[in-house]
């Protein structure tokens, strides 16, 4: 990923530094499987190296919502948000995932989604008792419709816990914003390994990683590519972070809804942030958004 | 009434003139550069040639593409017709179709003229030149490609979808290339984009060249020698301090 941000400085030069203030500086998101739970105590793997990380009482776990350290179980992934000195896991999601995208085919109790090119399709499974919360956000479950949860991954597939979305999918496109290259919108996540972000709009012309097919974003974004670095600040904690573009955010960039966490984000989601990347800035991968703004390039 | 037939021959050279070049400087996909080549020949076609079988092949084209564009309408709408390259990219709508049934009149009143599209061409004042201007600020009138040109001179160069070729069009009109082009193999080894500028980067002996080429109005071309990049990843996994 480096491999671009040195070529382009080499020909353009240094990109001029950009400061998003004010901004405090991320906190440092923890991601693996469970090895091992005691009540003080979680153990994980992240690929070859092992972490330990101290819990206390006041550790909260989410597990298709608020959960006891019982679901601290051998085998689940989880995301430990720090506490803010960085001595202990402060919030623990359990197998959380999210699927956003367009509906194939949806039955009473099980959609299957089109999440992009990128991304795998997905079955998922709405329990009964969390139907009414969903069908309040997505009241048309037809073929064609945009469709966002937030869940926990089973045996069956992904459980659908809530939605992911502020708003229903049939919105009006917005009126036009002027141009520049730091814009301010609504920043979710999706289900990536490692630190950086799915964008909007790249370029889909020679290596730059973007779709032929890419539907025209809702926010009005500049180009960038795979490897394109962004400055990131959420809104809501003032957290600021680099992330590099990881991937093309087709399907992301089809969704015209806001972002209610703190104020009134504009309309469009500008960035897909991996899990890390969200938790790193902040987020709370439960409530599934925050506002953000976001300097593009450089 | 000779006229307003004679004229529709020229209307339809305008259009198909106009289409051909739209789709070839910005195609939308591969297929529509299929499309102007079709087009180019019919233009061609009607310019040299009166005959009966030109006039109904014309027609016959565009009452086929009418039908198409009816079935885009239902199938994929927002995909946009292409009719005139990346900029015909807005929903399909009925006026689109419209404006395609109408050319497909006008190919069929213009059956039976005899006289080659050149040959009209040359004596355009009077009703002829009425009718063509008329009908041709109609068709303006119900295309959204206008209004998507004129939105799109107001999108700054950093939002504004530009095709590859028209990068690579700068790129070897430039006196950097013209410095470089005797050491710089067929195809680049890597395009990407970033804001206002595309990269282009070739292999060459010692080390990889790499151009900038500005998508904006001063087509300013950079062009460095870089010796030895490495491909190392900034994605870590884990944070130093809970590592044990």
């Amino acid at each position: 990923m480096l491999r671009r941000r040195r070529l382009r400085s080499a020909v353009l030069g240094a990109a001029p530094e950009r400061i998003l203030s004010p901004g405090e500086p991320p906190l440092r998101s923890v991601e693996g499987r469970i090895v091992d739970a005691s009540p003080h105590l979680l153990v994980l793997r992240y690929g070859v190296r092992e972490l330990r990380m101290p819990m206390s009482e006041k550790t909260l776990v989410w597990y298709g919502g608020r959960a006891g350290l019982g679901e601290l179980l051998r085998g689940r992934d989880v995301v430990v948000r720090p506490t803010g000195d960085g001595l202990a896991a402060d919030r623990i999601w359990v197998d959380i995932v999210r699927v956003s995208g367009t509906i194939i085919r949806a039955e009473k109790d099980v959609v299957e989604v089109d999440q992009g090119p990128h991304r795998p399709r997905t079955r998922v499974v709405i329990p009964r008792q969390n139907q009414s919360q969903i069908l309040v956000r997505h009241p048309r479950m037809e073929p064609g419709q945009l469709f966002d949860v937030i869940g926990r991954s089973s045996r069956h597939g992904v459980v659908a816990v809530k939605p992911g979305t502020a708003q229903p999918g049939d919105i009006a496109p917005p009126p036009a914003r002027p141009g520049g290259s730091v814009v301010r919108g609504t920043a979710t996540w999706f289900s990536g390994a490692g630190r950086g972000a799915a964008y909007p709009r790249v370029d889909r012309w020679g290596d730059a990683g973007g779709c032929a097919d890419a539907p025209q974003p809702c926010a009005p974004v500049p180009f960038l590519s795979v490897g394109s670095a962004m400055k990131v600040r959420n809104d809501c904690t003032r957290r600021s972070a680099d992330v590099i573009v990881l991937e093309c955010g087709c399907a992301g960039a089809r969704f015209c809804d806001r972002c209610v966490e703190c104020g009134t984000s504009p309309r469009g989601r500008i960035i897909e942030l991996t899990p890390a990347s969200f938790v790193d800035l902040g987020g709370d991968l439960a409530d599934g958004c925050f506002n953000v703004t976001v300097a593009v390039g450089g | 009434m000779d006229a307003f037939r004679e004229a529709q021959v020229l209307v339809l050279l305008v259009v198909f003139l106009l289409a051909c070049v739209g789709k070839t400087v910005s195609p939308g996909n591969r297929h529509q550069l299929a499309w102007a080549g079709l087009e180019g020949v019919l233009c061609l076609l009607l310019l040299v040639s009166g005959h009966p079988a030109v006039r109904l092949a014309t027609a016959m084209i565009l009452v086929a593409a009418t039908w198409m564009l009816g079935e885009l309408k239902t199938r994929r709408p927002e995909e946009g017709c292409g009719c005139f390259g990346s900029i015909s990219s807005s929903r399909i709508g009925r006026r689109t179709i419209l404006r395609t049934g109408l050319l497909a009149a006008a190919a069929g009143a213009a059956m039976g003229v005899s006289a080659t599209g050149a040959r009209i061409s040359l004596d355009v004042l009077g009703w002829r030149g009425v009718f063509l201007v008329v009908e041709l600020g109609f068709l303006m009138a119900i295309s959204p490609e206008p209004v998507a040109l004129l939105k799109r001179t107001r999108i700054t160069c950093d939002r504004r979808d530009v095709p590859l070729r028209a990068t690579m069009d700068v790129l070897r009109g430039s006196d950097a290339w013209k410095t470089w082009e005797d050491h710089v193999p067929g195809e680049p080894i890597e395009v990407w984009r970033e804001l206002c500028w595309r990269f282009v980067v070739f292999e060459v002996e010692g080390g990889e060249l790499v151009f900038a080429v500005s998508l904006g109005p001063d087509r300013e071309v950079r062009v460095t020698l870089v010796e030895e990049v490495s491909d190392a990843s900034e994605t870590g996994p884990n944070p130093a301090y809970v590592l044990v």
